[in-house]
């Protein structure tokens, strides 16, 4: 694909990174010579000294062959135009990333009106993915497919003895109708196998049979009542977001702002949730406000050590789960040794949203994991493959022992198969790999 | 510097150019040259396998991440020891002792064309093969190779591209870098293929198509014939040889650019047309020196030479084929241009450095190189008389920024440096004064012969051992453009930050 950057910083860098280790072809415009040198030096795409809102420049770059054209400046005026302008010469799909909640939450369809197809914002998409994980905890990502018999789950595992500390083969032993198709374990991604054991704070997928697949997810997740108070610190727009999103589906929802005025401001704007003018990080407000019995911590202040550290102190108070915004990508992958449950980067989110456009764009891939570093994808069967006629295990089938196939639809048969089992002509199967031995993997299948 | 890094990819290097001789086994078959050279090119290869097995294995735990200076130290390092490899079967088939071996490695990896072996049609034609093999090799660049078909270089890549790609500002055809290498390395074989079988519809065999092709394309100038070119006395062969020898001098990301649909691509780059330009008046002036035409001389004068009186068709096939083969620094020959006169043989002198176009397989100091300077001085002379003027440096309409302007003269500066002192130092081992300027010049210029003892007749044999290993490295330094050797030698590199 031919994806256009405008803009290099954190999330644009971000952005490159990962699209380049995609092996896409990306081209990066900035302002900055500077930072153009930056990113030349340090990742393998193409760079443009320039302003991206100038039609000139992005004709003479060649923007009508764009497939994807982001915009991730500083300002988000610039990046709206610059959106708009790269979508009017010809680029097919158009992002702007935008940090005023201005753009999205008017009810005003911004993205119609500029034709610009995704308008994002990094505090919004992190304020959902916030969301989504107090209303469904341990849920990370759910999909559906061959007409709804193969469901996909990923979760968090929980504390829960009875898999904390086993091996994969004797909490979910095979033959059960469900497979455990990718761990995620402190910033790494690997396809277990059968002596893996499974630690609690892992994130795991589940690929299998609609009907099986929930009763083995509760036994990874232990009991997950819905929580029932939830205290948010920071009156930014993203914390504001998150109490609007929650306050109408939980219990209660407490906003902590230490200044006054906003705090003012914050309570005209929110109906059933309270807004509590304390500051969060100081240790009596918390145990006045009784944290030990608050089932979620949300620190979403500007200011990475003030969130990490208040997180730190409310799990020491009693708090049952804490979650951190972290706005430096460096330092998100390290809180979890500070037994802080969740980290979320609003840019990563961001980074994230765009790359799953890139993959929703090739047709077969269903779903995207580990930042795009293991794909999901459904194929079928062509007539020529050596898995016709040999078991999954044979080494004669040129297999990549490296990808799994998590599961094969057979008319209305859901199958999880094992290394014995054969597929058969009209079978379609779904295939989990890392991005690098994909298309090997789709070769032995066609 | 991560050590085992370096040593994982050399060792890779290693294992990949011992097993590229096999080419040289093959042709030992077809011409059944006997189980003893068979055995001496199986040991050769041998060798190398087992220094690259070495080197891989003391790299065996390298973690991935490739940063500049282990990409510079890879570059250089890399030539240095491919060079060594690559010399392996000279000298295992008895035919060289270690420097000559190696020196003659270097002179075909380099593309440069200087020869040690005295007696090339005595030679089995596997070495012969493997010599103008290494050309080829070398010419569109061994590492750009590797780029194209390794998996994993990534972003280090680029640096490793940049540091072996010649011109002032080595720029990707596409974001990719393993796209960008693969292209060029495409473009290359296409022009490979054409040029082969037109010489082999020309009369030559398929053995010396392919020698030739490869020693054009890669403006390198090895030949298996002892005459070069001469030998084959046929206008159609030089023609073809004169056509190809100026597209091998020829920026390749242009042919990308015409193959992309604009086919004015080469008539609208600037540099092309300056490179065209100085090779057309070149020959122009040569032709009617060798027509006998003189400019009038002291009866006693030194300058004074025996008039040729070749007559204007001869004088112009004569003259271009000269021109073309060392301003592309290529360094065939069809003519003995130690007989030429004075002012003809002291225009090839200069014309050998200007070298090939940016991003072409020729070496020299590159047509666009002294655009930048030429462009400099005349601002630098405008300035005297109009102080406060604004004057941007443009090539093809593109403003060239201040730190390319600083990093070619820089290089200009170095260039010019190396090359008195390397004059020096060949005097200094005892060779009259025109025969060290032109060694030098031609090694590091790449090119191949020079004139008076080192001419397009002779051969680089006679020099002392240190005088070989010196104008090795001055052919590593030309084909890498100074830095990536020059680094080598600085002992900060190498230290712990």
């Amino acid at each position: 694909m031919n994806i256009f950057i405008a803009g290099g910083g954190r999330v644009g860098f971000h952005l490159a990174q990962l699209l380049a280790s995609d092996k896409q072809n990306v081209t990066v415009i900035d302002a900055n010579p500077d930072q153009r040198e930056q990113i030349d030096y340090a990742l393998d795409v193409s760079t443009v000294v320039g302003d991206a809102s100038s039609a000139m420049l992005l004709q003479q770059i060649g923007v009508a062959e764009a497939d994807l054209f982001v915009a991730s400046m500083g300002d988000d005026a610039t990046n709206l135009i610059a959106a708009a302008t790269a979508k009017g010469l010809g680029a097919k799909t158009v992002v702007a990333r935008v940090d005023s909640p201005t753009y999205i939450e008017s009810g005003v369809l911004y993205e119609s009106i500029l034709s610009v197809d995704y308008i994002l914002s990094p505090e919004a998409l992190a304020a959902h993915e916030i969301a989504n994980y107090i209303e469904y905890p341990g849920r990370l990502a759910a999909k559906d497919f061959g007409r709804g018999l193969i469901k996909m789950r990923q979760i968090r595992v929980t504390k829960s003895p009875m898999v904390h500390g086993k091996t994969l083969a004797d909490v979910l032993p095979p033959g059960g109708g469900v497979l455990l198709a990718v761990v995620e374990r402190r910033g790494e991604s690997f396809i277990p196998r059968g002596d893996t054991v499974v630690e609690s704070g892992d994130h795991v997928t589940f690929v299998g049979h609609h009907e099986k697949l929930e009763a083995v997810q509760k036994r990874f997740q232990g009991e997950d009542a819905k929580p029932c108070r939830v205290v948010i610190m920071g009156g930014s727009p993203l914390g504001l977001r998150l109490a609007q999103l929650l306050e109408n589906k939980i219990k209660s929802v407490k906003l902590f702002e230490r200044r006054e005025d906003r705090a003012t401001a914050l309570a005209s704007k929110l109906t059933k949730a309270k807004v509590v003018c304390r500051d969060a990080s100081m240790r009596s407000a918390l145990e006045q406000e009784h944290i030990d019995a608050v089932d979620i911590f949300v620190a979403a202040t500007s200011d990475d050590e003030r969130n990490i550290m208040s997180c730190v102190l409310a799990k020491e108070v009693g708090a049952k789960a804490v979650v951190s915004i972290v706005h430096h990508p460096d330092f998100a992958s390290l809180v979890h040794r500070l037994d802080i449950d969740l980290a979320i980067t609003p840019r990563a989110c961001v980074s994230n949203a765009i790359l799953r456009l890139v993959h929703q764009d090739q047709v077969t891939s269903l779903a995207v994991l580990a930042e795009g570093r293991i794909e999901v994808v459904e194929a079928e069967i062509g007539n020529g493959s050596s898995l016709l006629n040999h078991p999954l295990k044979d080494p004669k089938t040129r297999f990549p022992r490296e990808a799994l196939i998590a599961a094969v639809l057979r008319g209305d048969e859901v199958i999880v198969p094992s290394g014995d089992d054969m597929l058969q002509k009209g079978d379609s199967v779904v295939l989990i790999a890392s991005a690098e031995i994909l298309e090997n993997a789709l070769k032995v299948l066609q | 510097m991560n050590y085992r890094l370096v040593a994982k990819y050399l060792g890779h290097f290693t294992i990949a150019i011992s097993g590229m001789m096999i080419v040289s086994v093959l042709w030992a078959l077809y011409y059944m040259e006997g189980w003893q050279s068979l055995f001496d090119i199986m040991q050769a290869i041998v060798l190398g396998l087992a220094i690259g097995g070495l080197l891989t294995f003391l790299g065996r735990n390298a973690s991935n991440q490739l940063f500049q200076r282990e990409a510079l130290a890879l570059v250089g390092l890399g030539w240095l020891l491919i060079a060594a490899i690559g010399a392996l079967p000279y000298w295992t088939t008895g035919l060289l002792d270690p420097v000559d071996a190696y020196f003659e490695s270097m002179s075909g990896f380099t593309t440069t064309g200087s020869t040690v072996l005295v007696d090339i049609e005595a030679t089995p034609k596997s070495i012969l093969f493997w010599r103008s093999f290494t050309h080829w090799l070398g010419g569109m660049g061994i590492i750009v190779l590797f780029i194209a078909v390794l998996p994993y270089l990534g972003a280090g890549g680029k640096q490793l591209f940049r540091s072996e790609s010649p011109g002032p500002d080595p720029r990707g055809l596409s974001p990719r870098i393993k796209d960008t290498a693969s292209i060029l390395w495409k473009i290359y074989l296409g022009l490979t293929l054409i040029q082969t079988a037109l010489l082999f519809t020309a009369g030559m065999s398929l053995f010396n198509a392919l020698c030739h092709t490869f020693g054009t394309l890669a403006t390198g100038g090895f030949s298996p014939r002892a005459e070069s070119i001469g030998s084959y006395n046929s206008s159609f062969i030089d023609g073809i040889i004169i056509v190809f020898m100026i597209l091998a001098g020829t920026n390749f990301s242009l042919y990308f650019v015409m193959l992309r649909g604009n086919w004015k691509a080469l008539f609208q780059d600037t540099e092309w047309r300056v490179y065209v330009g100085i090779l057309l008046a070149a020959t122009i002036l040569i032709t009617v020196n060798l027509m006998g035409i003189q400019a009038p001389t002291a009866p006693d004068s030194a300058a004074q030479t025996p008039s040729l009186d070749y007559g204007w068709m001869h004088a112009f096939r004569m003259a271009s084929f000269q021109v073309v083969s060392i301003m592309t620094t290529t360094g065939y020959s069809t003519d003995n241009s130690e007989i030429w006169p004075l002012f003809s043989r002291a225009l090839l002198v200069v014309l050998m450095f200007v070298g090939g176009c940016a991003g072409s397989t020729g070496g020299g100091l590159k047509v666009v190189r002294f655009i930048i300077l030429l462009k400099l001085a005349h601002n630098q002379l405008q300035r005297t008389f109009r102080p406060k003027t604004v004057r941007p440096l443009r090539i093809n309409g593109q403003v060239v920024g201040t730190e390319v302007q600083k990093t070619v003269l820089n290089f200009f500066v170095l260039y010019m440096m190396i090359f008195a002192f390397g004059t020096l130092y060949m005097s200094f081992l005892g060779l009259p004064l025109q025969t060290a300027f032109t060694s030098v010049a031609a090694t590091l210029n790449n090119i191949g012969p020079g004139l008076e003892h080192v001419g397009a007749v002779e051969n680089f044999a006679f020099i002392p051992a240190s005088g070989k290993i010196f104008l090795s490295l001055c052919m590593a330094m030309g084909r890498l453009e100074l830095f990536s050797i020059c680094v080598l030698f600085i002992p900060s590199f190498w230290k712990h930050s």
